[in-house]
């Protein structure tokens, strides 16, 4: 199910944004809160006997709230950190080096958050070089600072850890947090509940069979034989979730994978936990920054091949519309100039005529009405060739299905109704019987009407359009019904006049255009406002085989 | 000496209806009206002499209305040019007024706009011509000077007095009033501002710069 594309919207990095003071606190004490949250949690992972965390999400925190909401986060990073530090290295890391550890961290986040807004980074991950540049960012700005830092904080608490040791553990820890924890919190932060109302089941079904998976993995009660292979099952679930889910629901479920899968590591449950938590928790880093990566990736992919098709559908209606557009230009500037050029001579003949007149010379009246006339059936001429033109241009008339006209039709308007978000309730029974048209010309009458229903409701967040067709013995009777706000009613008495638009942009064509066709077909346009609101366009078709309420022969069916 | 010609209104219309309707319209005004069917056989009419002026459709088989105005231009016949168009549009319009016509009708125009443009075509035809004519008087008169006259003329158009002209041309201050009345009277001029309006009028002097009253 293809879903539109997060918001563009990037934030703004200055500390004179225009959030009141209230939001920056709150939004300060969640960093805080969360920061010290998913620090506590990354001690969990800790090998004895120096209290490395090998895994690391609180940095990831910092770059997300700090790329979202500003450099105002900054501070609260700082206490943040300050907190982690001083409730669990305690007294053994004197107070300057603590300091050094913080600034070194903020100074980590603030240069991630700068380079994600610098190089444009767009949270809606729509485009590949939004996951890549995540990606550096992370593993460079990010995590090599902090990483350095939390490094240079252990060689100095404890004497027996040299720096370069213990840097490389400290950078995958920080990395494999940062990839879990940052793409889910800047998706659901930058884009909230957006797109979240559509494909439901899929969502529910995708995070059962996760979590399914996950907890049998991790939590010990399958051999390793057994319980190593089923961990790659995960794979192709978030494979299709990025195919199928919005961004936030991916990365969630990416996350919640994750910190199952640490979290029974971290316990000594599970495939990876055998070789001692160092290594095992390495080995499952490795694994989950490519489930990550997988997830990213096609999801990105994904977005960028949408809204390519996305772009290529708008580019053919601008080259419809200014096709249309010109082909009226090119007709009644011709047109006029055919017209005109009669007309000239008709109007100088009669002003000439005027004068001759009063000049009494009769002879020479008489010449100039002569021609006078001739001119005038000229241009007379002139617009009859013109019908007979335009007669000639009718396509050839098949016999067809109700349905298999209007499906079609569905079908291409489809991703604009869901663009717009409108709801569209189809009846057109299968047992209609055939009727006899030039498919180009109603589908492009059902185009209209359906473009205009659309809106008419746009602004609704209930917008519904009705089609439905109905055999009336001697026609087929489609109708469009919308639940908008109806047609002005000075407006229904030129509704259909050329030029009558009275929607900006439009040039008036539509429902004219719309209504000549059907009459080339035998049939009848209207439209009517319903008493609850909402407007009803009717058009009929003829039958091609009249009465056909009393079945279709099979003999005629076939007939195609 | 050729006949004296009189002004005419020369028509360029490809459409023989209309060409023969307008004709016969400003004929029962008593203009003198020549048509032609493209913009060559109108060049091959007209030229530098020819009074009158030109009524002419912007869309012509070849060379089209604007083009043809633009070579009537580069040819040197200043003819006031009206034109009619069954197009009408505003851009084209704008271009051939910038381009120097006088007027711009749109096909059918009312019998009274059409008079009234050429009317006021032809009038200035007439201003054009009889301030040409009056230059090309002045232009001879100011090629019998002798060298010397000229020289005290270019001078004076400088706004330099009698004394410092005598002592540039390193002659006597009598001699330098003796030329200045004679080039006086040989320009016509009735005053030292009428002889400088004179010649500035001419292409020759256009350019000087003036300091004198």
């Amino acid at each position: 199910m293809p879903i539109a594309p997060l918001p563009q919207t990037r934030p703004s990095l200055s500390f004179k944004s225009a959030d009141s003071g209230i939001l920056v606190a709150s939004r300060s004490a969640m960093l805080i809160a969360l920061y010290y949250a998913v620090g506590l949690w990354g001690y969990v992972f800790t090998p004895d006997p120096y209290g490395i965390p090998l895994v690391w999400p609180a940095t990831g925190v910092g770059l997300a709230f700090t790329y979202l909401y500003g450099y105002r986060m900054l501070p609260a990073l700082g206490i943040a950190t300050g907190l982690i530090l001083w409730q669990f290295t305690e007294d053994a890391m004197p107070l300057v080096e603590a300091t050094g550890v913080v600034l070194a961290t903020m100074a980590g986040v603030g240069l991630g958050a700068w380079a994600l807004r610098r190089f444009g980074f767009s949270p809606g991950f729509e485009r590949l070089r939004d996951v890549l540049l995540l990606l550096v960012v992370g593993a460079l700005a990010a995590s090599g600072l902090a990483a350095t830092a939390g490094a240079w904080a252990m060689a100095v608490s404890i004497e027996e850890l040299g720096f370069s040791d213990t840097w490389w553990l400290c950078w995958v820890a920080d990395l494999i947090g940062f990839l879990l924890v940052t793409p889910a919190l800047i998706a659901w932060l930058a884009a909230g509940r957006r797109h979240l109302d559509s494909g439901l089941p899929m969502i529910v079904l995708l995070a059962a069979s996760l979590i399914g998976v996950s907890a049998l993995v991790y939590s010990g009660v399958l051999e390793t034989g057994l319980a190593m292979p089923l961990s790659y099952a995960v794979f192709p679930l978030v494979m299709l979730a990025a195919l199928r889910c919005p961004i936030q629901i991916t990365t969630s479920l990416i996350l919640i994978v994750g910190a199952i899968a640490l979290s029974g590591t971290g316990w000594g449950l599970g495939p990876f936990a055998d070789a001692g938590l160092e290594q095992s928790l390495l080995s499952l880093n490795a694994q989950l920054a490519l489930l990550v990566l997988t997830g990213l990736l096609l999801a990105a992919l994904r977005n960028e091949r949408e809204s390519a098709e996305a772009r290529g559908r708008q580019h053919l209606d601008d080259l419809a519309r200014a096709g249309r557009l010109s082909t009226l230009g090119e007709l009644s500037a011709s047109l006029a100039h055919e017209l005109n050029q009669p007309l000239c001579a008709v109007t100088s003949y009669a002003s000439a005529s005027r004068r001759l007149l009063d000049r009494e010379r009769l002879d020479d009246l008489r010449d100039a009405l002569t021609q006078l006339d001739s001119n005038a059936h000229r241009a007379a001429e002139t617009i009859r060739q013109v019908r007979a033109t335009a007669m000639s241009e009718t396509p050839r008339q098949v016999a067809m299905a109700p349905r298999d006209l209007i499906t079609p039709v569905l079908e291409l308007l489809d991703p604009e109704l869901k663009r717009r978000r409108v709801r569209i309730d189809v009846d057109v029974a299968r047992s209609l019987p055939h009727i006899r048209v030039a498919p180009v010309q109603i589908e492009q009458v059902l185009v209209n009407l359906l473009r205009n229903a659309m809106e008419a409701v746009e602004t609704r967040l209930d917008g519904t359009i009705r089609v439905a067709a109905r055999n009336l013995g001697t026609a087929l009777e489609i109708t469009v019904t919308d639940n908008g706000p109806g047609i002005p009613e000075e407006r229904l008495a030129t509704l259909f006049d050329p030029f009558a638009t009275w929607k900006s942009g439009g040039i008036g064509l539509g429902l004219p255009i719309s209504r000549s066709l059907v009459e080339a077909h035998g049939g009848q346009l209207t439209a009517t406002n319903l008493d609850d609101g909402g407007a009803r366009f009717r058009f009929t078709l003829p039958l091609e085989v009249p009465d056909a309420r009393s079945q279709t022969p099979a003999g005629l069916s076939g007939r195609r | 000496m050729p006949a004296v010609r009189h002004p005419q209104v020369y028509l360029v219309d490809d459409d023989p209806d209309v060409r023969s309707a307008v004709t016969l319209l400003l004929k029962t005004e008593d203009f003198r009206v020549s048509a032609f069917g493209d913009a060559q056989a109108l060049l091959d009419t007209v030229d530098d002499k020819t009074p009158g002026c030109a009524v002419l459709d912007v869309r012509l088989p070849g060379m089209d209305g604007i083009s043809l105005q633009r070579e009537l231009r580069n040819r040197g016949i200043r003819m006031p040019v009206i034109f009619i168009t069954g197009h009408g549009d505003i851009p084209m319009a704008v271009r051939a007024v910038n381009e120097g016509a006088l007027d711009f009708l749109e096909k059918p125009f009312r019998d009274d706009s059409l008079i009234e443009a050429v009317r006021h075509a032809l009038a200035t035809d007439e201003d054009q011509r009889a301030g040409a004519a009056e230059m090309a008087q002045v232009e001879e008169r100011l090629a019998a000077l002798t060298p010397r006259e000229r020289q005290v003329l270019e001078a004076l158009l400088e706004g330099k007095p009698n004394k410092l002209i005598a002592r540039d041309l390193d002659v006597s201050v009598r001699t330098v009033e003796i030329h200045r009345g004679n080039l006086m009277q040989k320009m016509g001029a009735k005053s030292a501002s009428h002889l400088a309006r004179l010649a500035l009028a001419c292409s020759e002097f256009r350019d000087q710069p003036v300091s004198a009253g």
